[in-house]
C-alpha cells in the first residue's frame, strides 16, 4: 500500500494518484483535515495500526510499503473563523492527529517520500547551505546576522549589490489575507538595528546577471529546467512574476546533476527541489525545497514528474 | 523615538494572490471523490477530475490555497503539521 499525506485542495497529489490508479496500485489518500470523519485504532502489544475508509478499517501496517508526507491539512482548517472551535482546542486536535500520523513511523521498512524529520531539517537554509558546500556547490556570499552594524559591512564589501530573504518560510496569515515575502534587494540605509535584531535575515551577494534554474530530484529521476520571467535577466526574486514567467525543461552538466543528486542524498530526503543560478558558466546554490511543488512543470515544461513519483512509491525500499 | 515592533523583512511583504486558509471552499461545481481519492468538476453532465477539466475561460475554476505556490512560492508548510 501507497499513503498519501495531504489534504483534498491539493491538486498536483490528483496527477500522482491517477498515475497510481492506472498502475493499479494500492493507493491510500489521506487528507488529515478531515480525519475526524475516519475513526483510527493503534493496539499493543500485537502492533496494529488501522484507519477506517468508506466504512471499512484498514490494517496499514501489514500493507504499507511507502509514504508520501505532502501538505497535511488542519482539522477544521476550512470553517470560517467564526465556526472554528477555539485556538485551545484547534492546537490540542492538530497535536494528537499529528502524533497519530507520525505513528505511521514505527511500521518497518517503509519508503518515505520525505521523512518527517528530515524534511524539517532540510528547510533550514543554514544545513541547506551547509550540506550543498559539502558536496561541491559554490555557494553566493552570505551573511545570516541579526546585527545592524554586521550587515552593513557585508553590504558595503558588495558593493551595495546585496538582497536580503527570510531564514525560515516567510508566510504571514492574518484573519483575512495572507502574505509572503519574497527575495528583495536591500539599500544599506534600510538596515536598522531595532526591526533587524527582532529575527535575524539572510544577507547575500546579489549575482546579476544569471540563468536560474529550478531542478527536481526524485529518487534517481532529475528534472533540470531553465527559469525565464522575461527578458530581464537581472530581475531579483522569480517567484514575483506570476504570468511572463516561462519554464522550459534543458540540460546541465554531467557535474551538476551529480551535485544535486548528492546534496538530496546529504540531507537524506528522496525528494528535493533545487533553486540554482549559472553567471559566466559557474553554477551557484540558492535554496533546496524539500518539500517544493512542480505541478506547474507537469504542464508547462511538459516533464512526467507525476510518473517518476509514482514509480518511486510504488517501488518503495525495495527489498529483497 | 517608536521603536520598531515588527520584523526588518515585513517591510516588503507582499499580498498573496490565493486566499487565507478560511476563504477557501470547495464550490458546488467541485467535489472530492473518495473513490478515485481526487477533486471532480462537472463537466457536460459527468463528474472529471479537476486535473482533466477542459480549458473553458466562461468556467469556474477550482480555487485553492496554492495560487501562489503554482507560480513557485511554495513555502507555505509550515514546520511539520503546524
Amino acid at each position: 500500500m501507497i499513503v498519501i499525506i495531504s489534504n483534498q485542495f491539493d491538486f498536483a497529489i490528483d496527477y500522482v494518484v491517477r498515475e497510481l490508479n492506472r498502475r493499479g496500485e494500492n493507493t491510500l489518500r489521506i487528507n488529515s483535515e478531515d480525519l475526524i470523519n475516519h475513526p483510527v485504532v493503534t493496539t499493543f502489544p500485537d502492533f496494529s495500526y488501522k484507519i477506517t475508509f468508506q466504512g471499512k478499517m484498514m490494517e496499514i501496517n501489514k500493507q504499507l510499503k511507502s509514504v508520501w508526507f505532502r501538505r497535511p491539512g488542519k482539522p477544521f482548517e476550512w470553517l470560517s473563523h467564526k465556526e472554528k472551535p477555539s485556538p485551545q482546542v484547534l492546537r490540542f486536535v492538530e497535536d494528537q492527529w499529528h502524533s497519530f500520523l507520525e505513528g505511521l513511523l514505527a511500521i518497518p521498512d517503509v519508503l518515505w517520500v520525505n521523512n518527517i524529520s528530515r524534511n524539517q531539517d532540510a528547510e533550514c537554509k543554514i544545513i541547506q547551505l551547509m550540506a550543498a558546500q559539502k558536496v561541491g556547490f559554490k555557494l553566493p556570499k552570505t551573511c545570516i546576522t541579526s546585527d545592524a552594524g554586521k550587515a552593513k559591512a557585508f553590504s558595503d564589501m558588495l558593493n551595495g549589490e546585496v538582497i536580503v530573504k527570510a531564514l525560515y518560510a516567510p508566510l504571514i496569515e492574518y484573519d483575512d489575507k495572507d502574505y509572503f515575502i519574497f527575495t528583495n534587494k536591500i539599500k544599506p540605509e534600510l538596515i536598522d538595528h531595532d526591526s533587524l535584531k527582532l529575527a535575524p535575515c539572510i544577507f547575500q551577494e546579489f549575482i546579476s546577471p544569471k540563468t536560474e534554474y529550478r531542478i527536481t530530484v526524485i529518487g534517481d529521476d532529475i528534472f533540470p529546467v531553465t527559469v525565464n520571467p522575461g527578458n530581464d535577466s537581472t530581475h531579483v526574486d522569480w517567484r514575483k512574476e506570476k504570468c511572463e514567467i516561462k519554464f522550459k525543461s534543458c540540460e546541465v552538466p554531467s557535474l551538476i546533476k551529480k551535485r544535486c543528486f548528492d546534496l538530496v542524498a546529504e540531507l537524506d530526503l528522496v525528494f528535493g527541489a533545487i533553486d540554482l543560478v549559472e553567471r559566466d558558466g559557474h553554477f551557484y546554490f540558492l535554496e533546496i525545497n524539500p518539500n517544493g511543488e512542480w505541478a506547474w512543470l507537469q504542464e508547462e515544461a511538459g516533464l512526467d514528474i507525476a510518473s517518476s513519483i509514482a514509480t518511486t512509491l510504488a517501488k518503495g525500499l525495495e527489498i529483497p | 523615538m517608536k521603536r520598531s515592533t515588527e520584523p526588518l523583512l515585513f517591510r516588503y511583504k507582499q499580498g498573496c494572490c490565493s486566499p487565507s486558509r478560511a476563504g477557501v471552499q470547495m464550490k458546488d461545481e467541485f467535489r472530492y471523490d473518495e473513490d478515485i481519492q481526487m477533486a471532480v468538476t462537472l463537466e457536460d453532465g459527468r463528474w472529471v477530475p479537476v486535473i482533466e477539466m477542459q480549458d473553458d475561460p466562461k468556467k469556474p475554476k477550482p480555487i485553492t490555497k496554492k495560487a501562489d505556490i503554482e507560480k513557485g512560492d511554495d513555502q507555505k508548510d509550515e514546520r511539520r503539521w503546524r
